[in-house]
């Protein structure tokens, strides 16, 4: 998106960034190479944003490696069964499994979101009202998308239904009235096409 | 160590949720309903009561029938089965028989919308479909000047439109604007009260529950289709206020029309959806066989609609 409104230039599906010759980093990053340059040595430190259960945000600065639960045990936020920890932001971050989870060079924000908080899907069917539609900024028709997706016709979805557009944002699974996993859906879909496309390639040679 | 691990739940982004649900929905659509039926039961009594309370019932029991019989996860909760029985008795008249609530919540629920595949999968609005299939089986039923004969009003009993089709405008110099909009007018027991009608059809909008591009384009298009009738005929056709505020219109651009899965998607096809809905309802009324055209153009543009729903923004980096 940054992309399209900055640059005026749009990707075209199935492409990167990176294949048009512009790559993106963050703010942190670009300061790490300078200090490492300046210091002459690999950047060791990793400045990111913890959100707690309460949401409160505090910017802490750890070594990269630290375990999680280092971090939660000296902010003291308890941790209780089925509450997520989350790698990334709440819309397209990862969940991680174990509180010895190290943090990693590309974490730039840890949130911990208790159990009765967290989004749950659910197996309705679209009712058509069109938030995801709306919410979509690549104006995908995610709701015709997620049907065939659903069905399991990904090939279909990807020529018909634009699933190579998808930026991967996650605002349509959180607007959907149905509380449809639509982003999972998509990112399965990506993947076994993926898994497709790689298995034709191997194939062939 | 591993023996001592709480058990983290790794579920898929976005971790988050706006919180919307279809029960919401289903709910905050019948509380906007709700100062439409309480006229009616005011205005005609404890029929309409009657009519309403069976009319919700049957149609939650014919979809947990169908759950049943089919075999699947029962699904009035989400009170959509609720929803359409609530809309439906606002179109009956008021001394509906209970044979004929009872038959129009099966054609509701059943055939508009369980045969279809459940909800969302509609593609008529079942109400709209359910009293098409009656209007035309059993015609007497939805004659309101007949139907609600033995009441005793103190405001002209008339049906407007039925006034205004037979007998051309004149014969409605006598009513005014301000009892329409009050409900001092025959018709469906939850479509007389206009001013009600429209505060619902406000806080649907404002909530985000409807949309607006539906609403306002229909009834820009019963507004202005019937005032260009007026204007080449005044003596025939009467003037696009009492179009508006009489028969289905005001709850068919707030409650029917904008049922979510049988009315667009993009904002273009909602423009024209509303419009042609719009136009279609005052030429039935004014030159078609129908006293009252809502729900015929509601079925209408309920079939153009996905082909509407192609008219529709180019995805990001689409490579045709």
């Amino acid at each position: 998106m940054i992309m399209k409104n900055v640059l005026g230039e749009v990707v075209p599906a199935g492409k990167t960034c990176t294949d048009l010759g512009v790559c993106f980093l963050t703010a942190e990053a670009a300061a790490s190479i300078g200090e490492a340059f300046s210091d002459g040595q690999i950047p060791v430190r990793k400045t990111l944003t913890l959100v707690t259960k309460d949401g409160n945000q505090r910017l802490l600065e750890t070594v990269i490696g630290t375990p999680i639960r280092d971090i939660l045990n000296t902010y003291g936020v308890s941790i209780n069964e089925e509450d997520r920890i989350i790698f990334g932001g709440p819309m397209a971050g990862s969940a991680v499994y174990s509180l010895d989870h190290p943090v990693l060079p590309d974490t730039d924000g840890i949130v911990v979101i208790d159990r009765s908080d967290a989004a749950y899907a659910s197996d309705y069917p679209c009712i058509n009202c069109g938030e995801c539609v709306r919410a979509c900024p690549a104006q995908i028709q995610v709701h015709m998308l997620v049907r065939f997706l659903e069905a399991g016709q990904y090939e279909e979805g990807a020529d018909n239904y634009d699933l190579f557009s998808c930026i991967e944002c996650g605002l349509c699974s959180f607007v959907c009235v149905s509380k449809i996993p639509i982003f999972q859906y998509i990112k399965l879909a990506k993947y076994e096409l993926d898994r497709a496309k790689t298995a034709e390639a191997t194939d062939d040679a | 160590m591993m023996l001592e691990q709480k058990k983290l739940i790794v579920s898929h982004a976005p971790f988050w949720h706006n919180g919307s649900r279809i029960t919401n929905r289903s709910y905050h659509t019948m509380l906007a309903a709700l100062p439409a039926v309480l006229a009616g039961i005011y205005y005609f009594g404890i029929p309409a009561l009657g009519v309403v309370c069976l009319s919700v019932a049957t149609a939650m029991l014919w979809e947990l029938a169908f759950n049943r019989v089919t075999k699947q996860p029962v699904t009035i909760g989400d009170g959509n089965a609720a929803l359409i029985g609530l809309l439906l008795a606002m179109l009956f008249p008021a001394t509906m028989p209970w044979w004929a609530v009872i038959t129009g919540t099966f054609i509701a629920v059943v055939i508009g919308k369980q045969i279809f595949g459940g909800i969302g999968s509609n593609a008529f609005n079942p109400v709209a479909l359910a009293v098409a299939i009656m209007m035309i089986s059993w015609a007497d039923l939805f004659d309101f000047d007949g139907m609600l004969l033995n009441y005793d009003f103190n405001f002209a009993a008339i049906y407007p439109l039925a006034l205004a089709k037979h007998f051309g405008s004149a014969s409605l110099e006598s009513l005014r604007l301000s009892d329409l909009q009050m409900g001092r007018q025959l018709g469906g027991l939850g479509a007389t009260f206009g001013l009600g009608l429209i505060a619902g059809g406000i806080y649907l909008m404002l909530r985000g529950f409807i949309r607006w591009k539906i609403s306002l384009t229909f009834l820009a298009g019963v507004y202005i289709t019937a005032l260009l009738f007026n204007l080449i005929d005044p003596e025939r056709f009467v003037s696009p206020a009492i179009h508006i505020l009489s028969g289905y219109t005001l709850i068919g651009a707030f409650f029917l029309a904008t049922d979510d899965s049988s009315s667009p998607v993009n904002a273009t096809p909602m423009l024209i959806y509303g419009v042609a809905g719009g136009i279609m309802t005052v030429l039935i009324r004014n030159i078609g066989a129908y006293i009252d055209g809502v729900i015929l153009a509601i079925l209408v543009i309920n079939l153009v609609n996905p082909l509407l729903d192609k008219i529709r923004p180019q995805a990001l980096g689409k490579v045709s």
